[in-house]
């Protein structure tokens, strides 16, 4: 049997049908069941008989589904798990922090004013930025929106709506002093070295 | 029909591992063995199903944690916080019931054609012994889940296979690796359920297609 079944070879040779094909086989290309081929635009390019459009039909129907199952497997497998930021910690022992120094520890500010020593929330009140201190001018000031904090936390300027979060110090048995993020505290709380 | 000139391949004496991969995918079928209602396709949709668990179980092993932790937390995890991960347990889940079910039917068929006779014996011997090994592993898949319901489940089970006389106890120490059934079991009962239990499924699956296609369909050569 003829397994070529590609219909282009007319075209390309001119009408003249290809050596390899005997007469009971041009007979058969021409007859009207074929003649279908001869409706399609005439060109270059290649044209789809029934076998040739299932095949590629199929080949991009399951390549477009395969695409499909591979983002979901990229999305699923995109869900790592991050190593968080720890809500209590050791800030540092009580000489890292002398008198009038402002310290970052991880996600806080340790203060120390004549009265002891206080932590601030690192993140702004208004959107979660994380803010500086500049030294030359004494303020905290948050790079997103300008918000300008006091040494205590009060608000000076800026879209923040409320002052800084005070959060708990504590100290342990080997004068560590442990901060714990989530603990909120006054604005008077202090720990002093007694 | 010359036979000699569509399988080529007949011309050398192919013996060994190509002897098998044709028999297992072999150049022509016939018309008769492709036909929906002659098998209703249920082996080979068990077998569909068997892949879908194996790309969904390998997804599920990324994030699901056996060990010390709680399992169950693993579980939740993966199926509201992890992006598609509902879906990828769902379709864990419904295709392990989905396998069961497809199995028994596919033997129902067995049994109603008379093909488990003759030399097709040991087809249907392994046959049972993969229905078994799917029906462990549906079940050892449950337990991996580890909330209340499923390890009173694995409790009662487990403590089962602790009542069989003589071999009991050491079977279950071999299959736990505890005394009695508890979180620490967890590990043992996934490594069952994600590895050995598949490769023993695999290895007699290679032998029943083999032997399937080998003996012809059914009582018909291919």
């Amino acid at each position: 049997m003829n397994r070529d079944y590609r219909c282009q070879t007319d075209r390309m040779s001119g009408g003249i049908p290809a050596p390899r094909e005997s007469l009971q086989q041009n007979i058969e290309r021409i007859t009207p069941q074929n003649s279908f081929n001869h409706a399609l635009p005439v060109g270059r390019g290649t044209c789809f008989d029934r076998r040739g459009f299932l095949r590629w039909g199929t080949l991009s129907v399951s390549l477009l589904s395969v695409l499909g199952f591979a983002r979901i497997i990229q999305a699923f497998l995109s869900a790592g798990r991050e190593e968080r930021e720890p809500t209590r910690f050791m800030a540092g022992l009580w000489d890292e922090f002398p008198r009038g120094s402002v310290v970052r520890k991880r996600s806080i500010f340790v203060v120390h004013d004549q009265n002891g020593i206080y932590a601030l929330k690192g993140s702004c009140p208004h959107l979660g930025c994380g803010f500086r201190w500049i030294q030359e001018k004494e303020y905290f000031e948050c790079p997103c929106h300008g918000s300008r904090f006091e040494r205590s936390g009060h608000l000076i300027s800026g879209p923040a709506g409320k002052p800084l979060q005070h959060v708990l110090l504590t100290k342990n048995m080997k004068n560590e002093i442990i901060a714990d993020v989530l603990k909120a505290v006054p604005d008077d709380f202090r720990l002093t070295q007694g | 029909m010359e036979v000699s000139n569509i399988f080529r391949f007949r011309k050398k004496d192919h013996s060994g591992i190509a002897a098998f991969l044709l028999h297992l995918h072999p150049p022509l079928i016939s018309r008769e063995r492709i036909r929906l209602t002659f098998t209703f396709c249920m082996g080979g949709l068990s077998f569909y199903f068997f892949l879908v668990l194996l790309v969904t179980g390998i997804l599920l092993m990324f994030y699901y944690r056996p060990g010390d932790g709680s399992p169950y937390l693993s579980v939740r995890e993966i199926s509201e916080l992890v992006p598609y991960g509902n879906l990828i347990r769902n379709l864990h889940y419904w295709g392990g019931q989905g396998m069961v079910i497809l199995i028994l039917f596919h033997m129902i068929r067995v049994v109603l054609t008379g093909s488990y006779q003759g030399a097709r014996q040991w087809i249907w011997v392994v046959g049972m012994v993969m229905l078994a090994l799917a029906v462990i592993m549906d079940f050892s898949g449950y337990l991996l889940r580890f909330d209340r319901e499923t390890f009173w489940a694995g409790f009662v089970a487990l403590g089962v296979v602790k009542e069989i006389p003589y071999l009991g106890e050491a079977l279950h120490r071999v299959l736990t690796g505890t005394s009695t059934y508890g979180q620490g079991s967890i590990q043992r009962i996934y490594l069952w359920h994600c590895v050995v239990l598949p490769i023993a499924v695999v290895c007699f699956m290679i032998y029943h297609f083999w032997k399937v296609s080998k003996l012809g369909w059914a009582g018909r050569a291919l």
